[in-house]
């Protein structure tokens, strides 16, 4: 298998390069560098740049307005934009529901939402978790009753992200209540704005609300906001999930990062040496950067063989598992890089407002970012359940 | 082995327990009145504790309570620190004194002994990292090096510094684990030598 990139691609990264040399400002590139939580502001005009350039959408076909990209140009734009510390597009509209749209929506359905996700008028969110059902998605409660040309709903999602940003929410509702789990389930577009809706925020470890709790009270949704057929929401839930996990290897990310450990480490003194002469921490980087390099060479054999604009399969849950292993370690070692150093913190360095605080390592929020990243292992379906996915598909093919 | 607590240190619970069930913010003297900076320290200092014991007894209650304050670095370290100096502590435990102690650098990492602040008899010159408990403190207790290289165990002194003392300054800021700590610049700053 030949994993060089071919002329033509190695064309197309110097463009993005270039692209992102021009456009993206140094203000906001130092923000993601230093772990800074992002505005409304900032997320929109990264949005605007991207669209403006036709890059916004890069797995939807042309015919949406979309760049159309195969599985390797668009992994070569995800790694220079994590490289160049790009603020990260909010996948909810255009990863996964523009997806969803283009293959199960109605026509008008298309016609009258995706230009909204591309010209940024539609923020949305995910209504998929809620607090009872854990890691089960399909054990969701969250009902919606049907009456006259409206669905009525009531229920509870949580660890919606970014939600006090969203003007509108796609959901998984119940709508047959005797149905076997997965089978009751429908796929609804709701606006953020209908009566009865409450957004509260949810205060997490890193000094951040990036989460939320979103509640419904006998919210009224027009039917035609159905997508799809009624109760076969899960078969798009699931297809928007494989949607969900393409990156998921973040291997830019983890590039980025393990830039961070060296310059950290490097800054850092053990005894009036840089920490990053210690055999044990050196040691360590090496690991996870063999570790990194092996991932990253996966990756593209998975991604080589997606077909354009077309999610990996099952591989997708390895790659989901060794990425965010590998990303943990990466801010792991970055916390530990700054040793004591990592204990000034708080709202000032996650709000980016403020007197700095002290910083002699260059390392920025790392403890916020820490924090943060706990919850890899547990998003876009856990770990454990990534486990369970692939150990059944390969036992499968085994037998 | 017996795990019972003692009657003097289930009353010390109870008291800590109802006390904290209702407590505002501006605890530390009210703590004091109730024993608990007393608790951190043996009778011959002027406490009535400072067994292992009765340290847990403090600090699973504040915990239990939820509350961040800088017993340890306020009170237990510096308290310690003096009274290996031969200081009294008396101000310290009725809680009419905090102290806090600036002892860590940032080329110091993990090393104790690593001390680069400068001490020309008592002038102290040099910079002080993650201070905690600076803010809420009346007076730091600074080490620094009179003589040896950077990295020698011997050579090191400590020095009780005011607030207010000419050459003193700080920058506050609040600490991941919760809690406010502060970095600490000396310039040519001058004050009591305590040990």
């Amino acid at each position: 298998m030949d994993l060089s990139l071919s002329p033509q691609d190695q064309d197309f990264r110097e463009d993005v390069r270039a692209f992102l040399k021009t456009t993206l400002p140094v203000e906001l590139s130092e923000k993601v560098r230093l772990g800074v939580s992002l505005t409304k502001v900032d997320y929109e005009f990264w949005h605007t740049c991207l669209n403006e350039k036709g890059w916004l959408a890069p797995n939807w076909p042309k015919r949406f307005g979309g760049a159309e990209w195969n599985a390797v140009q668009r992994n070569i734009f995800e790694e220079e934009c994590a490289l160049a510390h790009a603020p990260r597009i909010v996948p909810f509209g255009l990863s996964m529901l523009g997806p969803v749209l283009q293959s199960f929506g109605s026509e008008e359905q298309q016609k009258y939402w995706l230009p909204r996700i591309l010209n940024g008028e539609d923020w949305w969110c995910q209504g998929y978790s809620e607090p009872g059902a854990g890691s089960d998605l399909a054990a969701l409660k969250t009902k919606a009753v049907r009456d006259g040309e409206d669905y009525i709903v009531n229920g509870q999602k949580t660890w919606t992200t970014l939600g006090q940003y969203a003007n509108k929410i796609f959901c998984l509702v119940r709508t047959d209540p005797s149905a076997k789990k997965q089978e009751g389930i429908s796929f609804l577009l709701i606006d953020m704005d209908s009566p009865g809706i409450e957004v509260r925020p949810i205060t997490l470890i890193d000094g951040g609300a990036e989460v939320n709790e979103v509640w419904f009270t006998d919210v009224r949704v027009p039917a035609e906001n159905l997508v799809g057929e009624e109760n076969k929401g899960w078969t798009y839930a699931k297809f928007l999930l494989t949607h969900e996990r393409t990156n998921i290897a973040g291997v830019g990310f983890s590039q980025a990062g393990l830039a961070a450990v060296k310059r950290i480490a490097s800054n850092a003194r053990l005894r009036g040496r840089p920490l990053i002469e210690n055999p044990h921490f050196a040691a360590r980087i090496a690991r996870v950067e063999m570790d990194l390099m092996a991932m990253a060479t996966t990756n593209l054999r998975i991604v080589s063989k997606a077909a354009a604009g077309q999610a990996p399969g099952v591989e997708s849950s390895l790659l989901k598992i060794k990425g965010t292993q590998i990303r943990q370690e990466i801010t792991d070692l970055a916390r530990r890089a700054a040793g004591p150093q990592a204990q000034p913190f708080a709202s000032e360095a996650v709000d980016g407002s403020n007197t700095p605080l002290p910083d002699p390592f260059d390392a920025g929020a790392v403890a916020s970012a820490y924090f943060n990243n706990r919850k890899l292992s547990i998003f876009g379906g856990s770990n454990e359940i990534q486990r369970e996915i692939y150990a059944k598909h390969t036992l499968r093919d085994a037998s | 082995m017996n795990f019972e607590l003692t009657d003097e240190r289930r009353m010390l619970q109870d008291t800590l327990r109802r006390f904290l069930a209702t407590a505002s913010d501006d605890v530390w003297k009210p703590l004091a009145e109730l024993g608990v900076m007393g608790a951190l320290f043996g009778e011959d200092c002027g406490g009535f504790g400072g067994h292992g014991f009765d340290l847990a007894v403090v600090f699973e209650e504040l915990g239990r309570a939820d509350l961040t304050i800088p017993l340890i670095d306020n009170a237990l370290v510096p308290g310690r620190l003096m009274i290996a100096a031969g200081c009294d502590i008396g101000a310290l435990i009725e809680g009419t004194e905090r102290l806090a102690f600036a002892h860590a650098e940032v080329a110091a990492r993990y090393d104790l002994n690593w001390v680069e602040t400068r001490a020309d008899g008592d002038i102290l010159s040099g910079e002080k990292t993650v201070v905690v408990g600076c803010e809420e403190a009346d007076a730091l207790i600074v080490s620094a090096r009179h003589s040896g290289a950077a990295n020698d165990e011997q050579g090191i002194g400590l020095w009780r510094v005011e607030m207010g003392a000419p050459g003193l300054t700080w920058q506050g800021y609040e600490l991941a684990q919760g809690g406010h700590a502060a970095e600490v610049a000396l310039t040519n700053t001058g004050d009591g030598n305590i040990a």
